[in-house]
């Protein structure tokens, strides 16, 4: 379980998120939502153990982060993976390569690491594009690599920052349905930060809405895990009902 | 990087050449052919080879030292913010001086010797490629360090997996660039003190009228020229095949 109490995160003068409170239970899906600037991208760092929080604290299984205890970073980041905004890969490094990076400290021998690389790339269906290197890829194939990078961590926490915003309407939605046919598969706990309505609906059993440092609704999705759900009128309902918190 | 077919300069280069022969007093500017016969003679029976290996020990010694300590001040000013602020205007102060200038000061502090001739080179080369590898740190993408750290990788892992790899390519850059600086100061750098080398070989048959001699002289410091460059081409080739 993760618990957020309090989290407070300023810089210098800008108050990014203010005295936010949450709790995201094990294997739960949750998707915040909201506008530019709104924090959401500053929780999930917090979350990742990248930044300190000014004031409250976070608690991920049975370490906590907080303004003055940084000792338990590692503690946190040790099953967590995250998903950069831009996928945090290594243009130098080739798809294989750059996913072995996920396991660099992980003591298991090569031959393992690479079965296990093998075994990530297959199920993302990027297998065949080991030896490229990432200007080779498109954009979808490159956040599958992403993605790929954080699996071989083996998470029970996933998040990822806005991994569909440079992606065309279609790839997006290709993505997204392996993203889901993922959180099948694997026993985890995913966080997904988007600005996209649609995608938080469809990729959320929990919608969390951002804004102005705070969380101004929370929003549970019954229709989370309906494969043709984004067909349907409740969808858009559903969409709809948030871009209107959204705009209060 | 795009393949390109050597032979077509090579030929345009002798086209030239030939041209000037042809309508500028063929005293003064050899045939070519016969530029490149001579040069064949002077290398197996005269003592040209000499001249080149003492010229290549300079070059090649200066070029090493320039890199490898341009690469670690770079380094340094890129990554420690504290020493970037001490380092940096000194480098930007003493980077435009004309170094080429100080030479009377480094005979004198340093002899007539091998070591003030490399000790020029190394000097004009230092700061170019310290800068260069500076601006190549300060460029690397925010979010590469984000990624690096969510990894969680060590600061060996840091510079290994990262920052080298991400300025190798202005490394490279930089290296290509100061061969040809490094070649040209060191034929400034032989005309003086010293009877070994290309410098003073080219000089001394340009005084002694020798036009043949001259000629192939400048040909075999240009032959060496395009060998070290093309040689870091292959190294770009082989290590910066990602972009």
């Amino acid at each position: 379980m993760i618990k957020i109490d309090n989290l407070k995160i300023t810089y210098g003068e800008t108050t990014a998120v203010n005295q936010i409170n949450a709790v995201i239970q094990r294997q739960e899906k949750i998707s915040i939502v909201g506008r530019s600037g709104s924090g959401k991208t500053s929780v999930l760092h917090a979350l990742a153990g990248l930044i300190t929080p000014s004031s409250g604290k976070i608690s991920i299984r049975n370490n906590t982060r907080n303004s003055t205890q940084n000792s338990d970073v590692n503690g946190i980041r040790e099953d967590t993976a995250i998903i950069l905004q831009k996928g945090g890969l290594f243009p130098w490094k080739n798809v294989e390569a750059n996913v072995m990076l996920g396991m660099i400290n992980e003591e298991i021998s090569k031959e393992d690491k690479a079965k296990n690389v093998d075994g990530v790339l297959r199920e993302l269906d990027i297998a065949d594009q080991s030896e490229k290197y990432l200007h080779e890829l498109s954009g979808g194939q490159r956040q599958r690599v992403a993605i790929a990078r954080a699996l071989v961590q083996s998470p029970d926490l996933l998040l990822m920052d806005e991994p569909t915003a440079s992606l065309d309407m279609i790839t997006k939605e290709k993505f997204q349905d392996s993203l889901v046919g993922l959180y099948n598969r694997h026993d985890i706990t995913a966080v997904i930060v988007t600005h996209d309505i649609e995608e938080a609906v469809y990729l959320g059993q929990k919608i969390l809405v951002m804004s102005e440092g705070r969380i101004t609704a929370e929003i549970v999705n019954p229709y989370y895990g309906n494969p043709n759900i984004r067909e349907s009128i409740e969808f858009y309902e559903l969409c709809l009902k948030i871009r209107q918190v959204m705009k209060a | 990087m795009k393949k390109m077919n050597p032979w077509i300069g090579i030929l345009l280069v002798f086209l030239l050449w030939e041209l000037l022969h042809c309508f500028v007093n063929p005293l003064l500017v050899p045939d070519p052919v016969n530029t490149v016969i001579t040069l064949g003679r002077l290398l197996l029976f005269d003592d040209l080879l000499v001249h080149a290996l003492f010229s290549l020990y300079r070059l090649s010694l200066a070029i090493v030292m320039a890199m490898v300590l341009g690469i670690i001040t770079g380094i340094i000013m890129g990554m420690n913010h504290v020493l970037e602020k001490l380092l940096v205007p000194f480098m930007y102060v003493i980077f435009p001086v004309p170094k080429a200038a100080l030479l009377p000061i480094i005979f004198v502090l340093f002899g007539l010797g091998d070591l003030s001739k490399m000790i020029l080179i190394w000097m004009i080369l230092y700061f170019q490629i310290g800068l260069a590898v500076y601006d190549a740190v300060i460029s690397i993408d925010e979010d590469m360090y984000i990624s690096a750290k969510t990894l969680s990788l060590t600061r060996v892992q840091l510079y290994r997996h990262v920052v080298f790899p991400a300025i190798l390519p202005s490394i490279l850059s930089t290296l290509r660039t100061s061969v040809g600086i490094g070649i040209a100061i060191l034929f400034f750098a032989e005309t003086y003190a010293t009877d070994k080398g290309l410098g003073y070989f080219i000089m001394n048959h340009w005084s002694l009228l020798n036009y043949s001699e001259m000629y192939s002289g400048i040909l075999l410091l240009g032959i060496i020229g395009y060998v070290i460059f093309r040689w870091v081409d292959l190294l770009r080739y082989k290590f910066v095949n990602w972009t």
